[in-house]
């Protein structure tokens, strides 16, 4: 699990460093704080050990580049978006602690021709890894190939970095861009949904949380393509039909069914959501991440959400924190922690948690 | 720059949601009476300084959980200011409830210090904290509390005698007695049995004896100024 994190030097984050992280961590703050893009330094963190997205949408930092704009950004043209101020001439730096003596330093490069990232993990020799080739660096010898395993071998890189390696690989970041293109994430998950019979827990979020009378999914030919349906007792409707909050819930339990040992990037969970669904929904990824132990990240503008986390967190005893965030003019990224005793003090004073930064 | 009354919630929601507004000092009163009060009593603070209540916790230990919450969670305010009643105790011991209460929760507050009688300076997390114990003491009456300056500012405008004060203590107390209640009196029952209402008295004061209200709420005129000299503009 994910115990602390700093960013340096990321879209809008110049600085920030972020501690006494938990199973569920919500990141609450006006627009522009920086909420998104502590849940995307992360996702970027995650392509050292795995490049190709989890949800189906290709290669992450390509992702990365082009999911507000769509404008067709690549590392050769474009990369500097992803650096604060757009001056890619100091490397951005994500630090992850995993545990004690358990930190894992991660740089993106500008200065190369391809993107690289380089793992520092304390006891070991640095790695440097190159997305463009795909093969992994000792960052000394420079242009010198080693493949991974033989790298971790000759570096003796222990069980824990293993470990963080497994809990990387396995991070998915769910956001709102995936219900204009749902059928990737469908392709990506749905056939080892089924493989496990997890599609049951996508069925009962449906049922109970979006009062719909749902009795399977299936696929069906619709259109000359095969695409994935909800049987209702009457008729049948696709997916791609139902409400923008019942196809984001599907996409998040789906990810969360599937996750393990990892971490889960949600932005905005309760994006079309009523609150009936949103319970069902966060319910339903609360047990996922107790059982599977997926540490679960959220950025959010719902104080019902932050209460039902809260709430919810406490009837399966996992920690929940909140942390209201704000950024200074020159990009410094402050976080502080709300515990739920706190979020109730400063409601009975009449101060909405959403508008710390009044004090 | 007039008070910004942080309750009712609901009423503040569009101007903190609309406008960035930023707080220089809080002021945490035991109830909505007395933030009531407060703010029309004080006059201009000259600072952003907000006013809310903790829903009438009267417990020093409780009080002293919602300002260790404000002192941990704030990044702004430049001072707290705490206004309790004086209730049956000394003011310097109430006073002393509420840092005790505070390190209990783990704030550092440095050593209590008096401005006055009843005005303490402390400090929470590196920032003045200013606690005026509300009540007077010369009033003949068991528990000490806000209203205490409400039958003062009566006294002072001519329209209520001391003696009335203590007739009507005296007599609450005998029926208190009777009815086999607790014949504990203070300023509030004498106000209520008397038919009058403390914030609506006020009011009418201002208008007429302005002067005489603002002596007889002395204490919390100090407080806000306190907070003004220790918030720099």
């Amino acid at each position: 699990m994910l115990k602390a994190l700093k960013i340096y030097r990321f879209k809008g984050v110049r600085e920030f460093e972020l501690s006494d992280l938990t199973d569920i961590n919500i990141l609450i703050g006006r627009n522009n704080v920086g909420k998104s893009s502590v849940l995307e330094a992360l996702y970027l963190a995650s392509a050292a050990f795995e490049l190709e997205d989890p949800l189906g949408r290709g290669d992450k930092i390509t992702y990365l580049l082009n999911r507000r704009g769509e404008r067709g950004l690549t590392w050769e043209r474009g990369k500097e978006a992803l650096w604060y101020g757009y001056d890619d001439s100091e490397a951005i730096r994500i630090e992850l602690e995993l545990g004690r003596d358990r930190i894992i330093d991660i740089w993106l490069r500008g200065d190369h021709e391809h993107p690289s990232i380089s793992l520092e993990p304390g006891s070991t020799e640095p790695i440097l890894f190159c997305r463009h080739c795909q093969m992994y660096y000792h960052q000394a010898r420079w242009g010198q190939a080693v493949p991974l395993e033989s790298v971790m071998k000759k570096a003796a890189m222990d069980k824990v970095v293993l470990e963080s390696m497994e809990f990387f690989k396995g991070m998915a970041f769910i956001d709102t861009t995936l219900l204009r293109n749902i059928k990737r994430a469908e392709e990506k998950l749905w056939t080892p949904l089924l493989m496990e019979r997890l599609d049951k827990l996508v069925l009962e979020v449906l049922k109970t949380g979006y009062n719909l009378p749902i009795e399977d999914l299936t696929y069906a030919y619709f259109g000359g393509m095969v695409q994935l349906v909800a049987k209702l007792p009457l008729t049948s409707i696709r997916v791609d039909d139902l409400g923008d909050g019942a196809r984001y819930a599907i996409v998040m339990v789906m990810a969360a069914a599937l996750a393990k040992n990892t971490a889960l990037l949600i932005e905005e969970p309760e994006s079309h959501q009523h609150p009936g669904g949103l319970a069902r929904t966060l319910d339903m990824l609360l047990t996922l991440a107790e059982k599977n132990r997926t540490q679960i990240f959220m950025s959010t503008h719902s104080i019902e959400l932050v209460r039902l986390t809260e709430a919810i967190g406490r009837e399966k005893g996992l920690g929940v924190a909140t942390f209201f965030l704000e950024r200074d003019e020159e990009g410094h990224v402050d976080a502080r922690r709300i515990r739920p005793s706190d979020r109730q003090l400063l409601a009975d004073m009449g101060l909405d948690v959403r508008f710390l930064d009044m004090i | 720059m007039p008070f910004l009354q942080l309750k009712p919630a609901e009423e503040l929601f569009l101007k903190i949601a609309r406008d960035l507004m930023r707080l220089d000092a809080l002021v945490l009163c035991e109830g909505a009476r007395d933030a009531e009060l407060l703010k029309l009593v004080a006059g201009e603070p000259g600072i952003r300084l907000g006013i809310t209540d903790c829903g009438g916790i009267r417990e020093v230990y409780e009080i002293g959980r919602y300002v260790a919450a404000l002192a941990r969670l704030s990044r702004r305010l430049r001072s707290l200011g705490v206004l309790v009643n004086a209730d049956e105790y000394k003011p310097v011991e109430r006073a002393d409830g509420i840092v005790r209460s505070l390190r209990e929760h783990g704030i550092e507050t440095g050593d209590l210090e008096p401005i006055s009688e009843d005005l303490f300076r402390a400090q929470v997390e590196g920032r003045p904290l200013i606690i005026c114990v509300a009540g007077r003491m010369d009033l003949p009456v068991d528990g000490h509390c806000i209203e205490d300056h409400v039958l003062m500012a009566l006294i002072s405008a001519g329209e209520l005698e001391l003696d009335d004060v203590k007739r009507l203590s005296e007599e609450l107390r005998r029926v208190a007695l009777i009815r086999q209640a607790s014949p504990k009196v203070d300023a509030k029952d004498i106000l209520d049995v008397m038919g009058l209402d403390p914030v609506m008295e006020v009011r009418r004061l201002l208008s007429s004896r302005p002067g005489d209200v603002r002596r007889a709420f002395s204490k919390l005129v100090r407080l806000v100024k306190e907070l003004r000299g220790t918030t720099p503009r």
